[in-house]
């Protein structure tokens, strides 16, 4: 009966709806700064003595050599007031503090020490004078007459104060007064503008994001003329508060797309973010897989092009890429050059991009299922050749040519990780010398080394980084699946790829878009139209402009 | 919401992928043996045939917005039927997709991979189909959209390749055993659309439901086309009594191809492309099995299913004992079936369910009017 019973139970869990629940026993909430948490979401005191407490202990003021505290009296209209400014050295304009902040507050200047009332309006009615006189007001006083700054802001809360003296501001406390000024006098050393490193192109723009975050958007604004260019802020990170920016054209770009990226964003709970790569395995819709789902790009013109056809761009404060999203396969065989040459050249350039793309995958693969399997493929004096190289090598196929992709994948890491003037040398010594010693020495046959070179010179023609990555991963399933089954393994490889490519999704955009499923491709195809048939946008993008230009774009032509 | 719905050129993939991998093996050589030198004659008349009875299955569905076969059958004969119908209906496909997988891993196994089991074979199919189950209905259909435009042009590569070597006499006698043999008898020849079956269970998965009669139309006139062209092809480059080898029909074809002298055997690049012909075939049919399950049981779950359903496929595969057996399944039992099941139980369940319907519309009409009468006599 047990039996039974244990048998009925089996095929009723089988059938059984999927129970979700899952019960653990919690850990214990650990936190290892906790002090600080406890000083956190704290409103600005009237009291400066119990703000600059405040401010000292949460900065470690006392052990912290680049966090400043600088006390004074403050002198407003005969009156003086004690008062503090706060700032990070090294992130702020030291000038600007003592020209612009210190000395009108200190200085006793004439008009400062004038202690008649502000006159509005004055009107005599028979020889009666009657005057309004504004109510003096210490916050406004300061905020209109004593700090000639453009960038200045009443701020309430500590958090919000002390990310912004973070980032570069400078605090103003003043006693009796329950608010701080916060004032933008950023200026730190950064890295200058420079010709993109990852990413050349002979004809495009030569700007490159750097790892400022304020820089970046400013080159974005500059070239996008547009006021529906929309640059939010968010803070990511919880010891580590970072700022990012979500930019997108208000009128171009879905407004769901837009509020599912802010969705994602401010639902990553993390301590702290160091880069924008990091960012992109938080927001991806399939961390499992190898492929990358956001584009990153450090080209500014690139991220311009991208935001006008209605995509959202993510930049990292600290990292000097941006993430574009959503996006689709063939986005990651795009070259920066192509939209700068003429399409005849673009498209010859992405077909030869396209055979790129299956070389690297599949040469290896095919090259031993050729030889292990469909050898009556082979023009028969081919061959022979072939048999002749391979006399003498005393390991199977399949040895060899997992032996020579190792290889080559330790020779292109060591290059990379060598400094700069040694990674020329590595790649001599590694290909030319060891490769000529291997086959001299009868351990691999030449038309290997030819068939490894060459796929290895197909992953260069792959513009993408992370897109080159996938394929080198992939091309080792390949290759055993070739070695195993011939074509019919290659096959298996193939289905299966496609399969996983087709159950993408990048930011709610089917990953092989517009291809599969089969939409209006508008200004997406993988060749390109000539510019002015550059109708439409992408129509999985679903814009809210659908149009890029009018049917006739060169109306001079029209008489 | 249902995730599962697909585009019209989907749609029109999935069919002709299921008729067209049974081109691929040995159906050509039984439509050639059956009519002979009339197989031209004889398919351009089935597709026809086939095309009027879709047209006229249309007609019957007219009344069943959005429903399918099963939906109706529940409709003629409440739920008992709708299981009913439903066991056959998964039997059929489960019979029919074991077989072919067989036939197709005995003849890889001829062809290339002579010390692999033809049962790991079979294996490694249905659990690529499995695989593609799991990651679902939408990821197949995309899968079976982008490869069936190379499955077609590959079939159009063969056609044009070999037209040089083609025999035009070879078509001679026009009617071959005759008149009865190519247009009466031969009108059982219907079964090479026996998986039309698909186009009877595909309406609720449509996007647009208005697109069902363009799916079914255009996927039977492009697997009539492709049909005609293989057969064409094998009845023009052979004579008749090679045609009846043993191997897959398309394969002989392939290996007459040569391009210049510098390339001279290319069949084995075609077996890439068959066998994700079989890939994409295995997982429709899966996929229908499974849809056809779900409906009949409360259970939303789906990976239980797929992998029952994955094990009785392959017990199917392991039934036939050799090569004869697995012919005999292909030619008669699968012909027999096809009528049976696909014309003539499916098309018995349309009438009954259309004419029920129109019955008990025809009574809603009695029925108004005479109330509209009794109010009328009471005023």
């Amino acid at each position: 009966m047990r039996i039974l019973q244990n048998a009925k139970n089996f095929f009723k869990n089988i059938f059984s709806e999927e129970n979700n629940y899952d019960f653990t026993i919690a850990k214990e909430q650990q936190s290892n700064n906790q002090p600080e948490d406890l000083l956190k979401k704290q409103e600005i005191y009237p009291s400066i003595d119990v703000n600059l407490e405040y401010i000292n202990a949460r900065y470690n003021s006392l052990i912290n050599s680049d966090v400043k505290i600088r006390d004074f009296t403050l002198n407003a209209r005969g009156k003086q007031y004690k008062a503090f400014i706060l700032y990070i050295d090294g992130l702020v304009d030291t000038s600007s503090i003592n020209d612009f902040i210190l000395t009108p507050l200190m200085l006793k200047s004439y008009s400062n020490q004038d202690t008649s009332p502000q006159v509005i309006s004055e009107a005599i009615t028979n020889n009666i004078s009657v005057r309004k006189i504004k109510k003096f007001n210490i916050t406004d006083y300061i905020y209109e007459c004593l700090l000639p700054q453009n960038n200045i802001k009443k701020i309430s809360s500590f958090d919000d104060l002390v990310r912004n003296v973070n980032s570069g501001n400078c605090a103003l406390f003043i006693d009796t007064i329950n608010f701080a000024f916060d004032i933008d006098i950023k200026k730190f050393s950064q890295r200058s503008i420079s010709e993109p490193k990852n990413e050349p192109s002979v004809r495009g723009s030569g700007e490159a994001f750097v790892e400022n975050l304020r820089t970046n958007t400013s080159m974005i604004r500059r070239s996008i003329n547009n006021e529906n260019l929309i640059i939010e802020n968010i803070v990511i990170g919880k010891s580590n508060q970072n700022n990012c920016a979500v930019c997108y054209i208000k009128d171009i770009a879905n407004s769901s797309l837009v509020a599912e990226t802010k969705y994602r964003l401010n639902n990553i709970d993390v301590d702290y973010i160091l880069s924008c790569s990091e960012l992109e395995q938080l927001l991806k819709d399939n961390p499992e897989t190898t492929l990358p789902e956001l584009l990153s790009t450090e080209r500014v013109d690139k991220t311009c092009a991208h935001l006008l056809q209605g995509r959202v761009v993510i930049i990292y404060n600290g990292s000097p890429y941006a993430l574009i999203l959503p996006v689709t396969l063939f986005d990651f065989i795009a070259s920066p050059e192509d939209v700068n040459l003429n399409y005849h050249f673009s498209n010859l350039l992405k077909f030869i991009r396209g055979l790129a793309f299956f070389i690297t995958l599949l040469l290896p693969g095919l090259y031993l299922a050729i030889t292990i399997y469909h050898r009556e493929l082979i023009p028969t004096e081919l061959l022979y050749s072939i048999v002749a190289t391979r006399v003498n090598v005393p390991f199977p196929i399949i040895l060899e040519v997992l032996m020579m992709e190792l290889s080559f994948e330790l020779i292109r890491e060591a290059g990379l990780r060598v400094p700069s003037p040694l990674g020329s040398t590595v790649g001599i010594v590694g290909a030319l010398v060891l490769g000529e010693a291997a086959v001299s020495a009868n351990i691999v046959s030449p038309i290997l080394i030819i068939v490894i070179a060459i796929t290895a010179i197909s992953s260069f023609a792959i513009p993408d980084f992370s897109i080159s990555f996938h394929l080198r991963i992939s091309r080792f399933a390949y290759t055993i699946l070739g070695s195993l089954c011939g074509f019919l393994g290659i096959g298996i490889g193939l289905f299966i790829h496609i399969l996983i490519l087709n159950s993408l999704k990048s930011f709610g955009v089917p990953y092989l878009s517009p291809y599969a499923p089969l939409s209006p491709i508008g200004n997406n195809s993988y060749f390109l139209k000539p510019v002015w048939k550059r109708e439409k946008r992408a129509s999985f993008l679903n814009t809210k402009k659908p149009f890029t230009q009018e049917r006739i774009s060169m109306k001079w032509r029209e008489k | 919401m249902n995730n599962d719905k697909i585009g019209t050129l989907e749609a029109i993939s999935l069919v002709i992928i299921v008729i067209i991998s049974h081109l691929i093996l040995n159906l050509p050589n039984e439509l050639l043996s059956s009519t002979l030198s009339a197989a031209t004659l004889n398919v351009i008349y089935i597709t026809g045939i086939v095309l009027l009875l879709f047209l006229f299955a249309t007609k019957l569905f007219k009344p069943f917005k959005n429903k399918d076969i099963l939906d109706v059958a529940e409709y003629v004969g409440g739920d008992i039927l709708k299981k009913i119908v439903s066991t056959i209906y998964s039997l059929h496909l489960i019979f029919i997709s074991g077989i072919l997988i067989a036939s197709f891993a005995d003849t890889i196994k001829a062809i290339y991979l002579q010390n692999m089991p033809s049962e790991l074979i079979c294996l490694l199919f249905i659990l690529i189909a499995v695989l593609a189950n799991l990651f679902g209905f939408k990821s197949v259909s995309r899968t079976n959209a982008i490869l069936m435009p190379f499955i077609l042009i590959t079939i159009l590569i063969i056609f044009i390749s070999l037209f040089t070597a083609f025999v035009p006499e070879r078509i001679f006698p026009i009617l071959g055993y005759g008149v009865n043999e190519t247009f009466v008898m031969g009108a059982s020849n219907i079964f090479a659309f026996g998986e039309l079956l698909i186009l009877f269970l595909i309406k609720p998965n449509l996007s647009d439901n208005k697109q069902a009669k363009k799916v079914g139309v255009s996927s039977i006139l492009l697997s009539g086309l492709f049909l005609l062209l293989s057969v064409t092809a094998l009845l023009l480059l052979f004579p008749f009594i090679t045609g009846g080898e043993g191997v897959l029909s398309i394969y002989m074809i392939t290996r007459s191809i040569h391009f210049g002298n510098f390339f001279q055997r290319v069949d084995a690049l075609f077996i890439l492309i068959w066998a994700l012909t079989f890939f994409s075939y295995l997982s429709v049919v899966l996929s229908y099995i499974l849809k056809i399950a779900k409906k009949n049981v409360v259970s939303k779950k789906s990976t239980p299913f797929i992998f029952i359903i994955a094990a009785s496929i392959f017990i199917v595969t392991l039934i036939p004992q050799n090569i004869s057996q697995i012919r005999f399944a292909e030619n008669v039992i699968y012909k027999y079936s096809s009528l049976i099941v696909v014309f003539g139980l499916s098309f018995l369940i349309l009438i009954l369910g259309y004419f029920k319907k129109k019955k008990s519309e025809g009574l809603v009409q009695i029925d108004s009017k005479k109330i509209n009468n009794e109010v009328s006599d009471e005023s």
